[in-house]
């Protein structure tokens, strides 16, 4: 008797642990899969600004206002278009993202007009409906193709 | 009890054996389990790292790609600028493999390295792939190599992030083009059809010389298209002339000649007849120059004064007077050669019976006039070549002169012809004896009338070409001296549809890359003027500037009736694909022609010409009134007569400074859109296309040929 309540006492508190990783490795494949997601949707949004011609670009940016939500993007509305359950799995997916674009100009005064940093950051909760909490970057210099 | 006992401890072993079973299955489900939360706990760290891995990665490749963003930049910025090792290495031939740039990284490439954590490595850039751009042998034939050249640049950086060594190797291609047209560059007119526009040497298939000249003048609404020149010395700054096809003849009708009656006093406005050089004749070879000569007396009795010369003949007192005179309406008059006609001197000329009807023939002067106006006595005109089979016509007045007695030495077709004078009323026949040579050779003619010649041959006509002692001397493409390395290969007819091959206008292609031809040369294609005009820089408000750089391609019309005004330029070829409308091109010197304004047009260097092309032979009109250091071309192949391909939409006052090409110019309408006030319109040559060596630009393509991102 003292074994069986030794053996369920001490599976009980193995499983705890055991139980306690699975669920971590849920969340933690949650919160990969919300990362590599953001990181996917980061480089497309730098590498679209960065295939356009250079005034255009800066143009581009700065007549957009920023934080912008994924989900409200003209090109992720034309996305969604695309089909019915890929959309349904981007709309669930970036639910919650938001996204900003910021362009630096260079400190040196012979530099302006000739290049300039883009940063993207996009920003995503934790927990679905919470503020958006982390966040990641990419970034990449833009130069005058006709100097 | 014995039994008892034994069923008391069978029941205490079996409860013993019962109670091990338990613990072994706890301790293997136990280790089971730690075993599962090791594999969870390592799939959750590698899992973290992955992520890490990729996100370094992705930062490392942004961050290559900005580093060679840069250097290319850099490559950018200095391709082009003279006296530096990168200039000069895009311009030395094929065998350079190094790439000379002095890098500094930029300081947004320095601060995102600081901020990132990244170490910037070497960078090495290398010339690869090179080989010469080719020509088309049907246009031209190579004499020596020049530097138009493609290949590719191969750009190397290397980082350091995050403890791994990242590396991008990039391949852009490039091309080394020349700014101007080869062989074209160097005329002022490269008219390679115009024999379309006289089909016959006189009459009303002669739309060449078609300008009424009356006293040495013209009517206000005709204006002769003038070339006017920087140096009386050097030819080659005054631009060369073509006027073709080939193997066809021109003839250029010369205006007036004869003065007033006083000799110092001229009523020479577009008089032409200073252009003949007394070498065109044998029996004036040894004449430097000719003289005002009085040839005969008009019916007033007043000396009809002309360009001559007075040939003494064997006899004292007798003079053969040869006079030269041009085309003008009141030759035709009754008292213009006193006693006789124009017909005593040329009635037998088969070349003046076909000027001589329809009667408007002899006073149409050509509309084209080569060498300027004369305004000083010393002038002998703008030294130029003028390639082509192209003769300069007028009439040889010849006159026998003798002591009361005087007639004229009238054109026979018999070689063996003499005439003898009476004198005195016949009491004494006097012998027209010349000293040396025959009576042809000293007889009246229309000199390169355009009717063959048994009696002359070669010698009927008379090249309008003079070369540097001022001796007639015909010129034709194998004489061209060469330019960029390369001369035509047959004539210079065969040039323009082999370099402008044709293209059919599709509205979503591009131009199909023939090769040996401009279209290879091709850096930039657009699909409309107004992309164009964008991308050159002309709609920017704050910085507005012409950048062509290049040889680019615009699929449809251009309209550029704005005109440029900036001096903000980089030249090039702008092949357009459609008709072409060009406003003013002041480079902000202003529309005032005074000293200062020549000055800097004079300056206007072969890397900042524009050249305009029609490539389908389409008319480019101009609307404006000033254009300094400008060429254009329209040709189209298989022409059967003239075709508009240029307008002067405002002739008033026009100054054109560059070089007009193209098959036919449609003379006689030209003169009719050009205004002639004073110097006006006002034709000359830019100097630098007569450089010796073309200049070149480098083009470097925006799209990567290969990609290579490593990961070490």
């Amino acid at each position: 008797m003292i074994e069986i309540t030794l053996a369920v006492g001490l599976l009980a508190a193995a499983i705890l642990p055991v139980l306690t990783l699975t669920m971590r490795s849920t969340q933690q494949t949650y919160a990969m899969e919300q990362h590599i997601m953001a990181s996917q949707f980061a480089a497309g949004i730098l590498d679209r600004y960065l295939a356009m011609p250079f005034k255009v670009c800066a143009d581009a940016i700065r007549s957009e206002s920023y934080p912008q939500k994924v989900c409200e993007t003209e090109t992720f509305k034309d996305a969604i278009e695309t089909g019915e359950s890929f959309s349904e799995a981007l709309q669930h997916t970036f639910r919650d993202f938001e996204y900003e674009v910021t362009v630096s100009e260079p400190s040196s005064a012979g530099e302006r007009g000739e290049m300039f940093k883009i940063t993207v950051t996009v920003s995503w909760p934790g927990n679905p409906g919470a503020p958006p909490a982390r966040q990641f970057s990419l970034n990449a210099v833009k130069f005058n193709e006709n100097p | 009890m014995l039994l008892n006992t034994s069923s008391y401890d069978n029941r205490q072993l079996r409860t013993t054996a019962k109670g091990g079973f338990i613990t072994v299955v706890v301790v293997g489900v136990l280790a089971v389990m730690l075993l599962l939360s090791f594999n969870l706990y390592k799939r959750y760290s590698q899992q973290a790292k992955l992520a890490m891995v990729g996100d370094q990665s992705a930062v490392a490749r942004y961050f290559l790609e900005s580093y060679a963003a840069d250097i290319l930049w850099q490559i950018r910025k200095k391709r082009n600028i003279p006296g530096t090792t990168l200039f000069e290495s895009f311009r030395s031939g094929t065998s350079v493999s190094l790439c000379p740039l002095f890098y500094l990284p930029s300081s947004p490439i320095r601060e995102l390295a600081d901020e990132l954590g990244i170490n910037i490595g070497p960078m090495v850039v290398n010339f690869a792939t090179l080989e010469t751009l080719s020509y088309s042998p049907a246009a031209f034939r190579i004499d020596a190599a020049n530097e138009e050249k493609k290949g590719q640049l191969v750009i190397l950086c290397e980082i350091n992030y995050g403890g791994r060594d990242y590396s991008l190797e990039v391949r852009q291609p490039f091309k080394v083009v020349m700014t101007a047209t080869p062989i074209l560059r160097k005329f002022i007119l490269f008219f390679d059809q115009l024999h379309l526009e006289q089909t016959e040497p006189c009459g009303v298939r002669d739309k060449i010389n078609t300008i009424p000249i009356r006293n040495n003048r013209a009517p206000a609404q005709y204006a002769p298209l003038t070339l006017y020149g920087w140096d009386l010395v050097n030819r080659d700054i005054n631009g060369q002339v073509f006027l073709g096809a080939d193997n066809h003849e021109i003839r250029l009708n010369l205006v007036g000649g004869a003065f007033q009656n006083s000799p110092s006093e001229s009523r020479a406005d577009l008089e032409d007849l200073w252009q003949i050089s007394p070498s065109a004749f044998d029996i004036t070879s040894a004449i430097t120059e000719f003289d005002q000569e009085e040839l005969l007396k008009d019916s007033h009795g007043n000396p009809l004064i002309v360009r001559g010369a007075s040939i003494p003949m064997t006899y004292r007192g007798h003079y053969s007077r040869i006079g030269l005179l041009g085309f003008s309406d009141e030759i035709l008059d009754s008292d213009f050669l006193g006693n006789f006609k124009i017909e005593n001197f040329l009635a037998a000329d088969p070349s003046f019976n076909s000027l001589r009807y329809p009667d408007f023939g002899m006073k149409q002067a050509s509309t084209l006039r080569l060498f300027g106006n004369r305004v000083l006595e010393e002038f002998k005109g703008f030294p130029r070549d003028v390639f082509g089979k192209v003769y300069s016509r007028f009439f040889l007045l010849a006159f026998f002169d003798a002591p009361s007695i005087g007639v004229p030495i009238a054109f026979n077709p018999n070689p063996a012809h003499s005439i003898t004078v009476p004198q005195y009323g016949g009491a004494q026949n006097l012998p027209f004896r010349p000293v040396s040579g025959t009576y042809t050779d000293y007889m009246s003619r229309v000199v390169s009338g355009g009717a063959p010649s048994s009696i002359y041959g070669e010698k009927a006509n008379v090249p309008t070409n003079r070369d540097a002692e001022f001796r007639h001397q015909l010129l034709e493409s194998p004489d061209f001296a060469g330019s960029d390395g390369l001369k035509p290969c047959r004539g210079f007819s065969d040039i323009t549809p082999a370099w402008f091959p044709a293209v059919k206008r599709n509205p979503d292609s591009r131009p199909p890359i023939t090769a040996g031809s401009v279209l290879e040369r091709v850096s930039k294609f657009y699909r409309t003027g107004e992309d164009f005009k964008k991308a050159a820089g002309l709609k920017d408000a704050e910085n507005q500037r012409f950048w062509v750089d290049g040889v680019v391609y615009v699929n449809g019309p251009l309209d550029l009736s704005e005109g440029i005004t900036t001096d903000n330029i980089r030249g090039g070829l702008v092949l357009v694909n459609g008709e072409i409308k060009l406003g003013n091109v002041t480079r902000s010197i202003g529309s005032n022609l005074n000293a200062a304004a020549f000055a800097a047009i004079k300056k206007i260097q072969l890397d900042r010409m524009l050249t305009f092309v029609s490539l389908s032979g389409q008319k480019i009109a101009l609307t404006g009134k000033r254009y300094y250091g400008v060429q254009l071309l329209s040709f189209r192949p298989g022409l059967s007569g003239p075709v508009d391909q240029i307008s002067f939409d405002d002739g008033n006052e026009l100054v054109f400074i560059g070089g007009l090409g193209m098959n036919t110019p449609n003379l006689a309408a030209i003169s009719r859109h050009l205004k002639n006030r004073g110097i006006f319109p006002f034709f000359n040559f830019l100097p630098a296309l007569a450089a010796d060596v073309c200049s070149y630009t480098v083009n470097i393509d925006e799209r990567i040929e290969q990609y290579e991102f490593t990961v070490r």
